[in-house]
């Protein structure tokens, strides 16, 4: 009875395994996730003359014929006015297209209106379906990511009165001057948005590793380094070519945020989930050393002065600071709840307190807390701006605040996308950039008149920031 | 497998530990299983790369001229293959090959990991070996080479539900390879981890186990940490009520074994036999007869041989194999009042078969030990099999031998171990109240206290502060072209600390922010602010300070903004006073739309006043920019700035020039040029060059060329050449 009872138990084991074990490592694909055969398209469209009169048309579908003479259907509704698009650019959609040579574009409208004097008339559509095809060759590569831009002519687009055939221009990305450039992670695409700071547009699209945040340049402007929080790895873009020249692996740790020393030699990621910082070498791009740090280190900022390098542990309300020559921990600074963001100004370092809502400010090298400032909720990211002026992203209130550091006090704020993160300044035009993550775009404000220029489109839940210096 | 024994052969194909060897057979296996087994899945990826870096630098001096050069190659490989949806395998192999002038330093890596990912967990496992000093092609000397390794296992539960798990184990070793170690160290750390979040409730809980081996000096430390965290963040009635807070407890033990100097102990050795033999006429051939209560280990029990009454006993032992012996301990019964050790004499013999033996010393050194009741004999370490003791002299008063016991010494390694316990506990709590728009009130408590234990001593401090601020700001449109708010923000600090007291600090802050838009293109605000900070009701700073800002547009595409900035701060603690007042203003104008220009003027002033005396200072900076963008291919931007320290008289100036041109689809052209003036003359000129190959490839070219003039001259040049490609 009892070799029975056991031999029971054992067989119960066994289907367990065998239901268990094959269910875990078998069965469907939990993610959808870029592979070799497919390429990431981002179209974008945009209306470089401001047209005189109002049209608005709609997308139901949009094709890709192949070398072959195959068409590929993406799917795209969209709905599009020339007001909207008048001197600026959207993004009409992005998503992925099997590796290969394509030869036309084919664009099903559904409706289109003229607008006039207040009056508005339909349009007759091209037939048959509304169909309108343009010759336009590119090629997608696997694994990586292209733009492609449409220049729309309202005024060319409508043909005796009655007949919508929209006067459409496409052209790809291709190289672009590198010193005006501004490059933005979209941890959601898996890609880095590139846009030309002078005319505010999106002129590119690198793909880099899974879930990209954190992403910093080097002072001569030649490389950017982007942490691939999914991937583990840490890729670097050649700025002059915008590819990915080298992948750095983290050793199965996760990156979040990255900080260069001034000499671009030594990188510095935080790897939030083994509550450590990572240590490479950009020359041999090798991980030389890992340090041990507090729970959840998030920020991370170094401070070329001082030889330190500071990093927020969110989780555990303290700054590790690190000796740049010994590489490791001299000392932990108690600060508010969920400290993110930090930032020096004259011999004082700004820790933003994202569960208090307030900024620290702790005095270099005694670590003392010297003011305490109010500002937005939960805030999340600090840039030391023009003037003298400290600029805060308040995460939940979507509002960026303008300290004054001097008195301790928040003289603006200015309303932003939704939740807004990293900042980068362009100190020559004097224009705040603003990542909203959750309403896909960056702000740009005038910092002059604190006003909002505009909103650049860019990918899927954007993170960080970094622009190249001039 | 110990890590000496690496140091003769390469480390990249010969794992330290067994365990590392089960493991790699471990992975090994699933790679193999698995992708034979799910062949129809699978999905390989291989990527790969490769960068070259040449640079050559001349510098010229009056005193000659040198020149250096480096090539850095970086080579990458990696592979991802998928053998089910869920499970993948990634591998790379990097090689970096630096080189100088007389340096040569060659770093290879190969990294790997498997990884398991489904709807529940993700675990994963992987090792790198990064060799320094080991060519791919050709061995190098042990001095030049230098290994770290790393292992590390993931597991984490991916439940929003339900707690989530952590667990992470990582084992590093640093080591070089010379005969006798520099360096050589490993470090062990595990983490389990689970953390849930319930509603607006956060909890944690971790630990952490970290055992640190250093090689080289013998040295071990090993710490065990707990970390338990509550916090909540919730706000009410519309967010007009916010609160959140923390309570964390941290406990942590650490022992570090250290090896400290050598120490000497004394090593009993195992007697198979006791032997004894009454008053022989010659001690040097005779054979002892078995006395096996000589070594029962009862020292208090006579064996009936008297030493007292009696001379020539011969006491002996036998230690079944030879063995090194320089001390024999004699138990005694209890001597009586008149004992005297002094009149006592021992003779020392050993021998090889308890037959035939040779005399050691005819007058050992001994003492007495009247605790133990014992005679204790040295002499010079012998090996032998056989020892006995003859009293050849005694002071002939009855004395009993109880035990008989032989010893040798041996050199210990002493280790030191010390024991740190430390405790760290932290609370915050945040209330905000924002009853309207314009009043808002906060409350900030936090604590620190932290209590060590190291030995005997056992220290704690604790630091705690208690923060309530007020703040009240409400705008009035006092004219259709004037608006004024008034703002009041009052924060009054406790702090306590266990070594510094407690103190009491007060900020009242006092603000009047003006605007006024009197034209469409006008906009002014004026900020009037007042900062007092006493502490313990005793004023410390005040400060006051003025900021101005207009932004006018002039016409179309001309813009000009200002700001002008007034402080004055009094230390009254210090009794200094500084003042500093600046106006910075900026004219932007959008000549075409290609081209434009800026023009900056910032002067500041500052005043320090001291019992020691005062400074004072003035400067002043004014930057003109074009920028000029014809076309999308090319874009131009000159500034010229000159800056003028008023006081001294001095001048600096910079001119910049930036050209980029898109001379092709695949080449752009960067060329920068500048001289700055201060002090020195600094001369330099840069380009680069970029051409874009194809998808895969790319080159670029540099040259900077650079002269410093001050009391000599040095002129630089360099040359820079970049290949990258990719597949």
């Amino acid at each position: 009875m009892g070799f029975a009872i056991k031999n029971l138990f054992r067989l119960i084991v066994a289907v367990l395994l065998a239901i268990c074990v094959p269910s875990c490592v078998f069965g469907p694909h939990p993610k959808h996730l870029q592979s070799t055969e497919q390429g990431q398209i981002f179209l974008y469209l945009s209306c470089p003359v401001k047209p005189t009169f109002d049209i608005s048309f709609s997308i139901s579908g949009m094709s890709f014929m192949n070398k072959d003479g195959a068409w590929i259907d993406v799917a795209l509704e969209r709905s599009v006015d020339s007001e909207e698009v008048s001197e600026r650019q959207i993004k009409l959609s992005e998503f992925y297209l099997p590796a290969g040579k394509y030869k036309r574009i084919k664009w099903t409208f559904s409706e289109a209106k003229v607008k006039k004097d207040n009056k508005s008339f339909t349009l007759a559509l091209a037939q048959p379906r509304g169909e309108y095809s343009v010759e336009f060759e590119f090629s997608v590569l696997g694994r990586e990511s292209l733009c492609l831009f449409a220049d729309w002519d309202p005024e060319q687009s409508v043909f005796e009165k009655y007949l919508f055939r929209p006067a459409l221009t496409i052209r790809k990305q291709g190289i672009e001057i590198t010193n005006t450039l501004i490059y933005t992670t979209n941890s959601g695409s898996d890609c880095v948005t590139i846009i030309d700071r002078q005319q505010d547009m999106v002129v590119a699209t690198v793909a880099v590793g899974t879930a990209p945040l954190g992403i910093v340049a080097s002072t001569d402007g030649r490389k950017v380094y982007v942490a691939n929080s999914g991937s583990n790895t840490i890729s670097v873009i050649d700025t002059a070519t915008n590819r990915v020249v080298n992948t750095i692996t983290n050793f199965g740790y996760s990156p979040a945020e990255l900080a260069l020393s001034p000499d671009d030699q030594t990188l510095y990621a935080t790897n939030p989930d083994s509550d450590s910082v990572s240590v490479i070498d950009t020359v041999s791009c090798m991980v030389t050393d890992r340090i041990p740090v507090g729970d959840h280190p998030t920020c991370i900022l170094v401070d070329q002065d001082r030889r330190k390098v500071y990093v927020t542990n969110t989780a555990a309300h303290t700054i590790s600071v690190i000796d740049m020559y010994t590489q490791s921990v001299e000392n932990t600074i108690s600060v508010g709840l969920n400290p993110v963001g930090m930032v020096i100004h004259e011999d004082t370092l700004y820790v933003a307190n994202s569960g208090s809502d307030n900024i620290y400010a702790i005095e270099i090298p005694s670590y003392t807390v010297t003011k305490t400032i109010s500002v937005g909720q939960k805030p999340s990211r600090l840039l030391s701006g023009l003037r003298g002026h400290i600029y805060v992203s308040n995460a939940n209130s979507n509002e960026i605040s303008f300290v004054y550091p001097a008195m301790g006090l928040v003289t603006r704020s200015i309303s932003t996308g939704n939740l807004p993160l990293e900042m980068a300044i362009d100190e020559w035009r004097r224009k705040l950039y603003v990542v909203n993550s959750m309403s896909e775009d960056v702000s740009i404000i005038d910092v002059p008149t604190y006003n909002i220029k505009g909103m650049i489109q860019v990918g899927r839940n954007p993170h960080g920031i970094v622009l190249i210096q001039e | 497998m110990n890590i000496e024994s690496l140091t003769t052969e390469s480390a990249l194909f010969a794992l330290p530990s067994i365990c590392s060897r089960v493991c790699v057979l471990v992975v090994m296996v699933l790679i193999l299983t698995l992708g034979s087994f799910r062949d129809a899945y699978a999905r390989g990826d291989i990527r790969g790369s490769a960068n070259l870096s040449y640079r050559s630098t001349e510098i010229k001096t009056a005193q000659g001229k040198k020149s250096s050069w480096s090539l850095n190659q970086l080579y990458n490989i990696g592979l991802s293959k998928a053998f089910t949806p869920k499970v993948n395998f990634t591998a790379d192999l990097g090689i970096n090959i630096s080189e100088t002038d007389d340096t040569k330093t060659t770093r290879l890596y190969p990294d790997m990991r498997l990884s398991l990912s489904n709807e529940y967990f993700n675990a994963n496992a992987g090792y790198r070996l990064t060799e320094k000093g080991l060519d791919i092609l050709t061995m190098v000397s042990d001095e030049e080479r230098f290994t770290t390794e790393s292992w590390n296992t993931n597991f984490s539960t991916k439940s929003e539900k339900y707690p989530r798990v952590r667990l992470r184990y990582n084992q590093d070793k640093s080591y070089d390879h010379l005969s006798v170690h520099e360096t050589n160290t490993k470090t062990d750390r595990f983490a389990g981890r689970a953390d849930y979040a319930y509603r607006f409730l956060n909890l944690y809980y971790q630990y952490t186990n970290k055992i640190s081996d250093d090689y080289v000096v013998d040295k071990t430390q090993e710490t065990n940490t707990h970390e338990g965290r509550m916090s909540f963040n919730k706000s009410f009635w519309r967010k007009k009520i916010t609160s959140s807070g923390s309570y964390s407890i941290n406990t942590s033990n650490t022992e570090t074994t250290a090896r400290g100097q050598d120490i000497t102990v004394s090593d009993k050795k195992t007697a198979s036999d006791g032997l004894y033999a009454n008053n022989p006429a010659a001690p040097l051939n005779i054979q002892l007869d078995s006395r096996a209560s000589l070594i029962d280990g009862n020292t208090s029990t006579s064996t009936g041989i008297n030493i007292g009454a009696n001379t020539n006993q011969n006491i002996g032992l036998d230690l079944t194999f030879s063995t090194e012996i320089e001390k024999i301990y004699l138990y005694t019964t209890t001597p009586d009042t008149f004992f005297n050790k002094n009149a006592y004499t021992w003779a020392v013999h050993y021998s090889s078969d308890n037959q035939n033996w040779t005399q050691l010393t005819p007058a050992a050194s001994f003492d007495y030990n009247t605790n133990q009741e014992r005679f204790e004999v040295s002499f010079t370490k012998t090996s032998a099999r056989y020892f006995k003791m003859v009293n050849t002299a005694t002071d002939g008063r009855d004395l009993d031998v109880t035990e008989i016991e032989a010893y040798g010494f041996k050199t210990q390694s002493a280790y030191t171990t010390t024991e740190t316990q430390r405790t760290t506990q932290n609370i915050q709590a945040n209330l905000g109240f924002r009853p309207l728009d314009w009043l808002s009130f906060t409350y900030n408590f936090s604590q620190d206290q932290q209590k060590t234990e190291e030995a005997s001593d056992s220290t704690k401090t604790r630091q705690s502060s208690h923060n309530i601020s007020g703040r009240a700001a409400k705008g009035f449109q006092l004219h259709k072209y004037l608006k004024v708010q008034p703002e009041y923000h009052r924060q009054q600090k406790y702090e306590y600390d266990s070594e510094a007291g407690t103190k009491h600090k007060s900020t009242d802050i006092y603000r009047i922010h003006l605007f006024s838009s009197p034209l469409k293109t006008l906009d002014t605000d004026l900020s009037l602010n007042h900062r007092v900070l006493k502490e313990d009701s005793e004023t410390q700073t005040r400060t006051s300070s003025a900021l101005l800002h207009i932004v006018a547009k002039l016409r179309e595409g001309a813009n000009l903004d200002i700001d002008g900035d007034m402080t004055r701060s009094e230390n009254l603690v210090g009794e200094t006073v500084s003042t500093s007042r600046s106006i910075n203003s900026t004219l932007r104008l959008e000549l075409t739309s290609a081209l434009t220009t800026e023009i900056e003027y910032n002067i500041n002033w500052s005043e320090t006043e001291a019992p020691t005396g005062g400074t004072t200072g003035r400067r002043s900076d004014t930057q003109t920019t074009i920028y000029w963008r014809p076309s999308h291919e090319l874009y131009f931007r000159g500034s010229y700035r000159i800056g003028r320290d008023e006081e001294s008289g001095e001048e600096t100036s910079q001119h910049s020039y930036q050209i980029n041109w898109l001379m092709t689809k695949k080449v752009q052209l960067r060329m920068d040029y500048t001289i700055d003036r201060s002090g020195t003359i600094m001369t330099s000129y840069s380009s680069d060059l970029s051409w874009n190959l194809s998808q895969m490839m790319s080159l670029r070219f540099g040259y900077a060329w650079s002269r410093q003039e001050a009391d000599t001259q040095t002129q630089t040049q360099t040359i820079t050449t970049d290949f990258s490609a990719r597949f």
